[in-house]
């Protein structure tokens, strides 16, 4: 019976109940997706280490041989090590693609798991095992053949496999700016199914001529990253360039990352959003049993047992959080599908599907439990009433002056401003519930704006400040540098070389903790690639220092003048250099130098780009040059890149809609709710429609600008938190233009208005008699 | 020979039928009545006897199911909601038993709201020291007592300068020597501008001061007497 009641009197009130129902499908379903990704993410990427013994530690040197392998292997934390030997090579059937080739006669550790063929056996010699990626890309089955190159040796093998690693779960090409699988691809193989080719192309024997360049390790639980490295550089004498765990290898590194973002973001979304819906729920749970006091007082008096008029009361937030957090939880079911589904064109991991954490059902506990809690606070108040004083209807609130009243122009306010004034003063609660949700949506509207914005600003401060050419030729691994100089000068363009290297701001050979994986780039100082200062102008680096980048100093805590400590990635030579100038880019981090000043050092210049102004007419072969591009090319590929910003703004956009519309509905719902008596009796007095339509949008539109007001100072530091959140690599140049504040503050204050007009048909058929019955 | 009085209202053959079908149920039935300018009318009679049925048709607030309603020759039953609006604002000012003072917002500001309504409204605070209450201008309703309450709603009602003046059962919550000073402010007032002033109540002893009582029942008029020496409010008692 009385949940018929209850059926019946949210029917009547739908629009409040669909507002609470909509916050909390959102709240649940945006946790959902963002988690449901990330936690699904995390247990695929669980298994697919599991299932391939994922390495520990990588230890990357000029050569390293079966003895210092054993020595590895003997250590006591050592669970087993392997050997391996990287080539970058590529694929001369396939436009000459990049192609990274692993050489390894053991595979006890890191094994690839198969996706189709038979499992890689590192003592097979007619095989190779190809990434499916690659070879999905370019149709290539197990059982055909394929070509690989290196520094012109050509090795031609039966796929046997195809295969995917952890190592590998994200991967771009040199030449890409953004994933494209039929650009990059690795194989494996093994020592012997390579020997005869190597040492027929060579003339040397195997072990001679390709040395092993890295060393796998996977340890037993129980021992510091510190100490494990500590011990493993004792075994080798410290002859090693770098020792590095999975949060270096970037192709992993950049999963977990991504993982880590979603799931902070999923935290803080769920979180705003349920604040709010509890807000909401509060407030109109209140104002729902406060209009239902005689009947409560009925109730009572009647003899119903108490705890049974308290559960039909908490029936109505049951009702209405159950159907938010079931059309929540299949909505943001879907949504994590398609983000996996969308993830899955970016990175390489099997089996990766939506997962479900058990916090999930805590959030679902905490949305129900805070609706029902409310509703309960709500509805306790008015038991504790004597039934013979319920059942009479409330007593008007005592009303005394709100304070407003002794501000100078009062007097000039007119009625409509005193009198919104006024109830907004005596309605604390509902208005901050109104402001809280206006200001929060404010807030995601401005920030997509800014984050809208920051895809052209990165444009513009990449290709119109550091990139100042308008071809780019990357070039080929083990290219003949003269042979570049060459084409360099008769292009008139610049030469630039990018490589890996470990940057310590304390000291050589520096302990793990004090130095990290940067990037260093080479530049001829010839005006074409630019570095920009702190407000991103362009700037020079000044003959014989570096130039060190923005949040790097800031991490190092150096400064101009100061000196930093660095080596190439595949050197173990250590270098020191003085910090002429602090630069930003905004997708690197580490050092740029002069050419000359490189090469004063003793280091070899191998260049990776050559940049120009003149159309290049090149013969790939001859030239060395693996790929052309223009800048339109360039900056295509590089919007493209930004793909998820983009959905993320159409996102945000909506939701801030959904959020706006909501929370405002709600106030106004509330509002109208608590004058309805004064509001019939404005309208007995003479008030057209209008006039009273005209207190709901001024009221709306007042609590709009407070809560534009409020949020507009909170988009930037998201904008900065979200992004910064991307790592380190990455130093966007954020500012929101103005506009974007402009643009914000009209839709919501256009939101604003069409939630007034929500209200219109209610004021116009709004029963005064009715509405003046009983009032006491 | 008394001076022939305007006819200001003028009910015909009006009908109000709530609900349809089963639950229908008629609150005025076939009801025919007319107030002259300036009169003091009393509608008399019991709960359920359809008298505020009549008012909140001759106030607007309601509309007949059939017949017409004239009041200064405009047929209020024939106007639309906008019309309705400017009628009620221009021509009728309201008492409401429970007065129905905005409760945000100060005395003078509540009989200051009239000013919004029409353009040529009384003087707020002349209003409030014709009903003595020019000291409580500033307080908000929920600090007056219930009489001072109603004679804010007077103030109200009379500021607007309206044709008629209503009230519903205008004395109903307050206790007798309160509700007498009421009514004779309110007679007083409206005899004093020429209003036509139209009371609903239950209780007869009030009907005694009326010039015209029009008695219900069942939706039906039982009598309309014309008073020709109507008692001055202190001679009544209840």
């Amino acid at each position: 019976m009385l949940l018929r009641k209850t059926l019946r009197e949210m029917r009547d009130d739908i629009g409040q109940y669909f507002a609470i129902f909509i916050l909390v499908a959102i709240a649940v379903s945006m946790y959902l997706c963002m988690s449901g990704d990330s936690v699904g993410g995390r247990q695929a990427l669980e298994r697919f280490e599991k299932k391939t013994d994922f390495a520990d530690c990588w230890i990357y040197g000029e050569r390293f041989d079966q003895e210092e392998l054993e020595a590895i292997r003997e250590l006591d934390f050592v669970e087993n090590a392997d050997l391996r030997m990287k080539l970058d090579g590529s694929a001369p059937d396939y436009n000459d693609v990049e192609m990274h080739i692993y050489i390894q006669e053991e595979n006890h550790i890191n094994r690839p798991l198969t996706a189709d063929g038979e499992d890689f056996d590192p003592k097979d010699k007619d095989g190779i095992w190809l990434s499916n990626k690659f070879a999905e890309a370019h149709k290539i089955k197990v059982g055909d053949e394929l070509t690989v190159a290196y520094e012109g040796m050509k090795i031609t093998k039966k796929v046997k496999g195809l295969i995917m690693t952890p190592e590998y779960i994200y991967m771009i090409a040199k030449t890409d700016s953004d994933t494209n699988f039929a650009n990059i691809g690795y194989v494996y193989l093994s020592a012997e199914a390579v020997r005869e080719v190597i040492e027929n192309f060579t003339g040397k024997s195997f072990e001679g001529s390709i040395p092993y360049t890295q060393i796998m390790v996977r340890a037993k639980e129980g021992i510091s990253i510190m100490d494990r490295q500590k011990e493993m550089g004792k075994a080798l004498d410290d002859d090693y360039a770098v020792m590095a765990d999975s949060s270096m290898i970037i192709g992993h590194e950049r999963y977990v990352s991504e993982l880590k973002q979603h799931e902070t973001f999923s935290y803080t979304f769920a979180v705003l959003f349920i604040a709010i819906v509890v807000m909401i729920i509060s407030s109109t749970m209140k104002r729902m049993v406060e209009k239902q006091r005689t009947e409560i007082g009925t109730m009572n008096a009647c003899g119903l047992p108490l705890h049974k008029i308290i559960l039909h009361y908490l029936s109505y937030s049951l009702i209405v959080a159950l159907l938010g957090m079931i059309a929540g939880s299949i909505a943001g079911y879907y949504m994590a599908k398609a983000v996996v589904a969308m993830f899955t064109e970016y990175y390489v991991i099997p089996d990766e599907t939506v997962g479900i954490s058990p916090i999930f059902a805590l959030v679902l506990f905490i949305v129900l439990a805070s609706c029902m809690l409310s509703s309960y606070l709500s509805c306790r108040k008015i038991l504790h009433i004597k039934p013979a004083e319920a059942l009479r209807p409330a007593p008007p609130k005592s009303v005394k002056s709100t304070g407003l009243e002794k501000l100078p122009f009062w007097d000039r306010l007119g009625f409509t401003l005193q009198y919104i004034l006024r109830g907004m003063a005596r309605a604390k609660f509902r208005v901050c519930m109104a402001l809280v949700g206006t200001a929060f949506s404010m807030m995601l509207i401005v920030f997509s704006f800014g984050c809208n914005s920051l895809v052209d600003q990165t444009v513009d401060w990449m290709f119109g400040k550091i990139q100042n050419f308008k071809y780019q030729m990357v070039v080929s691994d083990g290219a003949d540098p003269e042979k570049i100089d060459d084409l360099c000068r008769n292009l008139k363009g610049e030469v630039v070389q990018q490589s890996k290297i470990e940057l310590s701001g304390v000291k050589k050979h520096a302990e793990n903790q004090d130095k990290s994986t940067h990037t260093l780039t080479v530049t001829e100082g010839k005006g074409l690639y630019h570095i920009t200062d702190k407000n991103t102008d362009v700037t020079e680096i000044s003959a014989g220092t570096v130039a060190l980048t923005y949040r790097l100093a800031k991490k190092l805590g150096v400064s101009v003048g100061d000196t930093i400590y660095w080596h190439l990635y595949t050197e173990n030579e250590w270098y020191e250099s003085k910090v002429g100038v602090i630069n930003r880019s905004p997708e690197t981090s580490g050092i740029t130098m002069l050419r000359k000043d490189y090469e004063d050092l003793g280091c070899e210049f191998t260049p990776s780009l050559l940049v120009t102004d003149h159309k290049p007419k090149i013969d790939k072969e001859k030239d060395d040059i693996t790929a052309v591009y223009n800048m339109s090319e360039l900056k295509e590929t590089f919007i493209e890149g930004y793909q998820v910003v983009q959905i993320l703004v159409w996102a945000m956009m909506l939701f801030s809609l959904v959020l706006t519309v909501a929370t405002l509905y709600s106030s106004a719902n509330v509002s109208f709710h608590e004058r309805l008596r004064e509001y019939a009796t404005l309208k007995v007095l003479g008030f057209s429609t209008g006039s009273i339509r005209k207190l709901i949008h001024v009221e709306n539109i007042i609590l709009t600008l407070i809560g534009a007001l409020l949020g507009s100072p909170l988009a930037l530091p998201a904008l900065i938190w979200m992004m910064n959140s991307n790592g380190e690599n990455f130093d966007y140049y954020l500012s929101i233009p103005g506009y974007a504040y402009l643009f914000s503050g009209l839709f919501i204050l256009f939101v604003s208005v069409f939630v007034g007009f929500l209200f219109s048909r209610r004021i116009r058929r709004l029963d005064m008699v009715e509405a003046l019955k009983g009032a006491e | 020979m008394s001076e022939q009085k305007k006819e200001v209202i003028r009910f015909s053959d009006v009908v109000k039928i709530f609900g349809k079908g089963e639950a229908e149920q008629i609150a005025v039935n076939h009801v025919n009545f007319s107030i002259n300018e300036g009169e003091f009318a009393v509608i008399l009679g019991q709960s359920g006897a359809g008298k505020s049925t009549v008012l909140n048709m001759l106030g607007g607030m309601d509309v007949p199911t059939s017949g017409t309603v004239l009041v200064d020759g405009k047929e209020v039953s024939a106007m639309n909601d906008k019309q309705l609006s400017k009628y009620r604002a221009d021509t009728v000012g309201f008492i409401f038993q429970f007065y129905n003072l905005i409760s945000s917002i100060t005395v003078l500001e509540n009989v200051a709201l009239t000013k919004s309504i029409v353009k040529d409204a009384a003087d707020p605070m002349e209003m409030l020291k014709k009903v003595g209450l020019e000291n409580h201008a500033r307080k908000f309703p929920s600090q007056l007592s219930g009489g001072e309450q109603q004679r804010v709603s007077i103030a109200r009602a009379l500021a607007k300068r309206p044709k008629i003046i209503i009230g519903d059962e205008p004395t109903g919550a307050l206790d007798s020597e309160t509700g007498k000073m009421v009514l004779k402010l309110l007679a007083e007032t409206a005899k004093k501008s020429g209003e036509t002033v139209i009371i609903v109540t239950h209780n007869a002893d009030i009907a005694k001061i009326a010039d015209k009582v029009i008695r219900m029942k069942n939706g039906k008029i039982r009598e309309i007497i014309e008073n020709e020496h109507p008692l001055s409010v202190e001679e009544v008692e209840w």
